[in-house]
């Protein structure tokens, strides 16, 4: 124990002294590792991301398919689906998407009485029902039109038709990611602008009472209604976990051969050891310590090296990703859309992720200085000694 | 599912600990073949100082595993039940094809496999003529073979995971565990007699290690011990640990709900066998060595009885807990 104690503070000193050549290897090293981790911490906080927002969403929900394209649904539907055992609520809803031509952005139109009490919501004036003039809209359109609550929108029906509504409140920017694009208007309202029925819904979401059993209440629904197409809760979180995980997996699979060049010059900056360096494995041969003490020597100088860079990249990850939102690497992870939202990304990091790091950038770099260190302590020390 | 960032890192962890092995067998081999003690030859002298880079490589190479290992746990229990439908832990997850639990046992018998013959070998360096130079090296063919079997196996098992296919978890395994429990086990016993076969073991074990001889009886006893502890674990006690009578799912044991239980109740048979293989290769190789052994012999002897016995103690435990406190 102790021994190993004089050798990494012997390892520590002679890292310092040396610094000057350690530098540059520490830079590459950490952007590497900050690279990796920046993908890894991303992906993870995406996962996590989408699973606090999927949450609320009822466990399924109902489509009607015409010539295999999305179809209003009748609102008749609904009552047939209550009876179907295990179903708990059962609602139609009523949205669209809504293209406004003065910003050529695309925004979500959703039709709904209720005040959404359970997101936050800055209201303009005394609130209860949503009226026939009023809207609730999201920060993105507040943002991009210069409104505030209490103003006037303008929007066109599919006729042409202009209706106007008085904002009666705006979200605030914590649910920016569920509600940046939105509007809400009442019912009635939507449908005109959206041009659907009032018979009709845009589809229907149907609440269960165990979650365990919505795959098999989807399979009855489909079976017993033709035309329909059923989505599950379950099917989506799995899909969005997947496609992160995928693209993540992407990611990693271009930057191997970054890893392998960086390998490549550890393994070469290890083996090349300096006239200076020889020297002093000599000397350190010459008054008594064997090939064991030498290997423990770089053997601590590596895990000294790899610690310092695995946590400092660890902490670029961070910043990158938690500060800067990910600047550098989100464009390719979300979506496409024009007005997606400048969300913050919540700080969420596991243990697995903290060891994934770890061991993309510690055991490689140990494997492959392994054999260099090996070939410095093997030296003769009589041999350096006459040559310098 | 290779193109998950999970796995790819997994597998890069493992391709490195692999090649690595490789470069250790490839320095190993002329120790096998030419190592000669008596000589003072050039090349006697390069093949001892080949001989520190075996036992660094290896040495790196457990300690690259037992992170794998972890994060293999981590994957299969975590992370993908979350990507599977219809999976839960990883009971579901590892027979999602024929793959699953190999690469489980493959890794657990490569960490053994390792640990062994980092023993062998600081027991060697021990000694200043090398004693076990180069018989522990036979092992080393075996290590790669068994870590490249374990590469090929966990890249078959992730690589045939399909996320669109339903996973059947231990629900099937549970619905039915009354009449399951001794379908499955390989002999058919009801599990009061598996109980009081475990208790006979026990104390016939702590009798045996206590009397400090035959190592060879106390390592055929472990050998009896360890799957008769899993059982007992899976088919009695483990309904006390999670407070449901139906569930015997040994997987839960490692969420963090039950606190990680798994890992310290698992992680205390592992020392215990590997202590009593130790032991039973200390007593075979005793002759060869010149320095007192005792102490090793004790430590040894310390750890495979106090594992198993701890084991015992945190098992019956939560069974005391819910028997008589709560009940």
């Amino acid at each position: 124990m102790r021994r190993s104690g004089y050798i990494i503070e012997y390892a520590l000193s002679s890292l310092l002294r040396r610094w000057k050549k350690n530098v540059a290897l520490l830079i590459i090293y950490s952007a590497v590792v900050a690279f990796f981790a920046s993908v890894l911490f991303f992906t993870s906080a995406l996962r996590e991301q989408s699973r606090l927002v999927l949450d609320p969403l009822p466990e399924l929900w109902i489509q009607k398919l015409s010539g295999g394209r999305l179809a209003p649904v009748a609102n008749a539907l609904a009552d047939s689906l209550r009876h179907i055992r295990g179903v708990r609520k059962v609602e139609p809803r009523v949205w669209g998407y809504y293209y406004d031509s003065p910003t050529g952005a695309v925004f979500t139109l959703i039709g709904s009485d209720s005040l959404f009490t359970d997101l936050p919501l800055q209201l303009a004036e005394g609130a209860g029902r949503l009226d026939n003039n009023g809207a609730l809209c999201g920060r993105g359109f507040l943002l991009s039109h210069g409104l505030i609550p209490g103003d006037q929108i303008n929007l066109l029906d599919n006729k042409g038709k202009m209706h106007s509504f008085v904002i009666r409140g705006a979200f605030t920017s914590e649910s920016d990611l569920l509600t940046y694009d939105l509007i809400i208007l009442a019912p009635k309202q939507a449908r005109r602008i959206l041009d659907l029925h009032e018979t009709e819904a845009t589809d229907i979401a149907v609440a269960v009472y165990n979650p365990d059993e919505a795959e098999n209440i989807a399979t009855k629904i489909s079976r017993r209604f033709p035309g329909i197409r059923v989505i599950s809760k379950s099917q989506l979180r799995i899909t969005y976990e997947a496609l992160f995980g995928w693209r993540g997996g992407i990611f990693i699979f271009g930057a191997l051969i970054s890893l392998l060049a960086f390998l490549i010059l550890a393994w070469d900056r290890a083996s090349g050891l300096s006239k200076q360096d020889q020297q002093e494995l000599g000397i350190l041969k010459g008054i008594g310590w064997d090939i064991g003490d030498v290997l423990a020597l770089k053997f601590w100088e590596g895990i000294i090296i790899a610690l310092t860079a695995t946590l400092s990249g660890m902490l670029l990850a961070v910043m990158h990703i938690f500060l800067f939102n990910a600047v550098l690497i989100k464009p390719f992870f979300i979506g496409w859309s024009i007005l997606f939202p400048p969300y913050k990304i919540p700080l969420y990091i596991s243990i697995g992720d903290l060891l994934l790091v770890l061991v993309i950038s510690v055991v490689p770099y140990l494997a492959a200085t392994l054999l260099p260190a090996w070939k410095g302590a093997v030296t003769d020390p009589a041999e350096v000694m006459q040559n310098g | 599912m290779l193109n998950d960032a999970w796995i790819i890192v997994v597998l890069i962890g493992q391709i490195s600990a692999l090649l690595l092995l490789a470069l250790t067998l490839y320095f190993a081999t002329p120790i096998l073949r030419y190592w000669n003690p008596a000589s003072g030859s050039a090349l006697q002298l390069e093949l001892e100082r080949k001989t520190f880079f075996v036992s660094s490589a290896v040495e790196y190479i457990l300690a690259f595993q037992a992170v794998i290992f972890v994060l293999f746990l981590i994957i299969v229990n975590h992370y993908l039940p979350r990507l599977i439908n219809g999976a839960m832990c990883a009971s579901g997850i590892l027979s999602l094809n024929e793959y699953g639990y190999p690469a489980l046992y493959g890794k657990i018998a490569a960490l053994a496999a390792y640990l062994i013959f980092i023993f062998l070998n600081r027991l060697d360096l021990a000694e200043p003529a090398y004693p076990l130079t180069p018989t522990k090296y036979f092992l080393l063919p075996f290590l790669f073979w068994a870590a490249l079997a374990d590469t090929v196996l966990t890249v078959r098992f992730f690589s045939l995971i399909n996320p669109d296919v339903i996973a059947t978890c231990c629900s099937i395994s549970f619905s039915a565990a009354k009449i399951s429990v001794l379908s499955e086990s390989p002999v058919t016993v009801s599990i009061s007699a598996l109980l009081i076969a475990y208790y006979i073991l026990l104390v016939i074990y702590g009798y045996w290690g206590l009397k400090k001889k035959i190592a060879g009886l106390l390592l055929f006893l472990e050998f009896l011990l360890l799957p008769v502890s899993v059982f007992i674990l899976k088919y009695h006690f483990v309904k006390y640990i999670y407070a449901l009578p139906s569930h015997n799912c040994l997987f839960d044991l490692f969420f963090g709900r039950y606190y990680y239980i798994g890992y310290l109740l698992f992680g205390l048979l592992f020392i215990s066998a590997m202590a009593v293989i130790g032991l039973f290769l200390l007593n075979r190789l005793k002759k060869r060595f010149t320095k007192d052994l005792k102490n090793i012999q004790q430590n040894l002897r310390v750890a495979a009885m106090g594992g198993n016995l701890l084991f015992a103690i945190i098992i019956h435990l939560y069974w005391f807990y819910w028997k008589w406190i709560i009940l």
